[in-house]
């Protein structure tokens, strides 16, 4: 895969989707300006935008670029389908950057057709630990200002949407303090995502089937909440149906209370560990039958797995032919040369190289430049 | 056997500690001999291959990197459920002249100094591949605290670990102390190379605990069964605790599989007996011991910690995705096995029950 980083002093969204369809990474400057000019846009859209059906709606996707792609070959690409992103973005997947760079480019380009919802994770602070930030510095270099930018924007993106008037749309869920839409509303939404309070509990809660009201989270922020609360909520509000993402589901969503509340996931084999599916949902019309909406259900893709085998090659492959930036032929490890040259995208952590014979088995030093090591309990 | 195979084996155990590093860091644990091992081992690991390079730059990346809040939390729930087992052990033979504790394949464990320093009546044995073996001693004997606690007596007369490769070959690899017995055994040989006698100072008759944390699951099923089984057979009043990843019925434990064998590590045990039932009857019908108890690792979060404590926890950092840690932590879990007439009887419950 090339890694071209593609610049223009002009605004072209085609070219820039061109780019990033083609796997390449956009400039600082273009980000810059894109960032720019979708807060432009986002400052006058209000806290809660209204849409219509036929929609897709799109749980979290964490950065998990190859599968965003399999979403619009599954679901259509835009203009030719409305979509609506719930949210979560970036981190915890390897691709975060061209991820969230091509979601504002399609905004941009097809505004009424495109809606991007903020996520818990997009946020200064949590980008900070889960991998976003670290992806930023590791492909535009230690003194980058992307990821500033992109934290920036995401201070602009809408809190929730409502779907015919009738179906609520939000990153996590419910609020002890939200009753009425009206208290969303006057959100000031325009800042990094507080600790607490009705913006922070809109992207952290989670519905909780054992309960009827609301329960202090185990995530450390938001509330976990039950029947009552839902149906007080839907009843105070004239919605029938509550559509949120953030939990991750095994078979790619999750109905709760007959249809009530329903969880919408997008990443597949999230973090590469889970080995779970994924979906999107289809929304025909809100007739709210059976016949309304459509869970379509897929694995990881192809590629997606492909690029992870990749990024992870075995340490016991001698053909290090990954692809990969800096091959290790071509470096003076033995002089402590520098592991992350200005080409390197990710950081090593692998332990323990081939030996130069040392078991008999060898036959060269294989450097593998690693995206890091999946995590179990060892 | 295979010389690269264990040593990606042994390298699981730079994994562990660095997972323990990064959960004392955070406060999720407490453990005043982290730094120690830490410490010592960047700085001998690298004397233990003619290559060094490599490991000593990777061996700090190890300790650089964070590891994300669902990690810690299983890292949290995996050392404090083993301390419990362990403390409520020594708490109950308390009175007894001797207790015994045998941690195989122990690694970079600081168990040892933790309840060496609080019971007299404890002798610990750890037994390990023979590299962590040196590196665990010459750690211990550079360190005038641990070398207290482990009653080491020769102070004075320490010899000079080693500086480089060919040191480390030379370097003698037991450690013999009253209280503490640290020596190399390959576990699989256990019962063919070594009998009960080869196992020195272990005393096959008073109360003893094995520790097995994530060891037997890098074994073939007959070879960790083996270990077992030579345990059971040879000491006649003794319990085993294993912390074992199992494959579960989902797609996990397959994902699992291919994620670490990319990494060059196997765990042959984890689709064999890969649901608690499995583990249950692994030991009941094949391994005839009846006595047994199981959890895993989500049971043991949610009735071996009480309240106050699991909100401290929960709120140490934002925790990205709760069913996250909760699948991963339904593919952990804890065996607690006992025959001779141990009348080991932890207050914590378990899952699946055997008396």
């Amino acid at each position: 895969m090339t890694r071209e980083v593609f610049n223009s002093s002009s605004l072209n969204l085609d070219q820039c989707l061109e780019q990033l369809y083609n796997n390449n990474l956009l400039g600082e400057e273009l980000i810059k300006k894109l960032c720019f000019k979708l807060k432009e846009l986002l400052i006058t859209e209000s806290n809660i935008v209204h849409l219509q059906t036929p929609i897709t709606v799109v749980g979290d996707i964490h950065g998990q670029f190859y599968d965003l792609l399999e979403i619009f070959k599954i679901g259509g690409y835009p203009p030719d389908t409305n979509y609506l992103f719930l949210g979560d973005y970036v981190d915890r997947g390897y691709h975060s950057v061209e991820t969230i760079s091509l979601l504002i480019v399609l905004k941009l380009k097809y505004p009424n057709r495109v809606n991007l919802i903020r996520g818990n994770h997009e946020s200064r602070q949590i980008t900070t630990n889960y991998g976003f930030y670290t992806e930023c510095i590791n492909k535009y270099g230690s003194n980058s200002m992307v990821w500033q930018y992109f934290t920036d924007l995401f201070d602009y993106l809408i809190l929730s949407c409502i779907i015919d008037n009738s179906i609520f749309c939000i990153h996590g869920g419910l609020s002890p303090n939200i009753q009425t839409i009206n208290s969303i509303l006057v959100i000031d939404r325009f800042k990094e995502i507080p600790h607490d309070g009705p913006m922070a509990d809109l992207v952290w809660s989670d519905p909780d089937l054992d309960l009827l009201n609301f329960q202090i989270s185990s995530r450390g922020a938001g509330y976990q909440f039950g029947i009552n609360i839902v149906n007080k909520f839907l009843s105070i509000n004239g919605f029938d149906k509550i559509l949120r993402a953030h939990q991750l589901c095994n078979e790619g969503f999750q109905v709760f209370w007959n249809g009530k509340v329903t969880t919408v996931w997008s990443a597949p084999n999230y973090c590469y560990r889970c080995g779970n599916k994924a979906s999107i949902m289809e929304v025909f019309n809100s007739f709210n039958d059976d016949d309304s909406y459509l869970f379509n259900v897929f694995d990881a893709s192809p590629e997606s797995d492909k690029e992870f085998r990749r990024l992870n090659n075995s340490i016991f492959n001698t053909n290090n032919n990954s692809g990969f930036i800096d091959d290790d032929a071509n470096n003076d490890l033995d002089n402590g040369g520098s592991l992350n040259g200005d080409n390197s995208y990710y950081f090593s952590d692998e332990l323990f190289f081939e030996e130069l014979g040392n078991e008999g088995e060898s036959k060269g030093r294989t450097l593998n430049r690693k995206a890091r090591h999946i995590d179990y309990f060892l | 056997m295979n010389a690269r195979k264990d040593k990606v084996i042994r390298s699981t155990d730079v994994d562990a500690l660095s997972s323990r590093y990064f959960a004392v860091k955070k406060d999720y644990i407490d453990d005043p001999y982290m730094d120690i091992m830490v410490d010592g081992l960047k700085e001998l690991l690298p004397f233990t291959s003619n290559i060094n390079f490599s490991i000593s730059r990777n061996l700090k990346s190890a300790f650089e990197t964070p590891k994300l809040p669902a990690i810690n939390r299983g890292t949290y729930i995996r050392t404090k459920s083993i301390d419990l087992v362990v403390e409520q052990f020594l708490r109950k033979f308390k009175e007894e002249p001797e207790v015994q504790v045998v941690s195989i394949g122990a690694g970079s464990d600081t168990r040892p100094f933790k309840f060496l320093s609080l019971y007299s009546n404890l002798k610990y044995f750890e037994y390990d591949f023979v590299e962590s073996v040196k590196i665990k001693k010459a750690i211990i004997l550079r360190n005038k605290e641990l070398s207290s606690i482990v009653k080491f007596q020769n102070l004075n007369d320490v010899e000079k670990d080693f500086s480089n490769y060919q040191e480390f070959l030379r370097y003698d690899e037991n450690l013999f102390t009253p209280n503490y017995n640290l020596c190399p055994i390959d576990l699989r040989l256990l019962g063919d190379k070594y009998n009960i006698n080869s196992l020195q100072n272990l005393n096959p008759n008073i109360p003893t605990l094995i520790l097995g944390e994530c060891v037997l699951c890098y074994m073939e099923p007959a070879d960790a069964n083996q270990v077992i089984k030579f345990f059971h057979d040879n000491l006649n009043k003794s319990s085993i605790l294993l912390y074992e990843p199992i494959g579960g019925d989902d797609n996990f434990g397959n994902v699992m599989v291919k994620n670490l064998s990319s990494r060059g590590i196997s765990l042959p045990n984890l689709m064999h007996y890969n649901t608690l039932e499995k583990q249950f009857e692994r030991f009941t019908k094949e391994l005839k011991i009846e006595n047994l108890q199981i959890a895993d690792m989500n049971f043991v979060l949610n009735n071996w910690i009480d309240g106050d404590e699991l909100n401290r926890i929960n709120h140490l950092e934002f925790l990205d995705e709760v069913e996250e840690i909760v699948l991963m932590n339904k593919h952990y879990c804890l065996i607690l096995a006992q025959w001779g007439d141990l009348n080991f009887k932890p207050i914590q419950k378990f899952q699946l029950v055997h008396e």
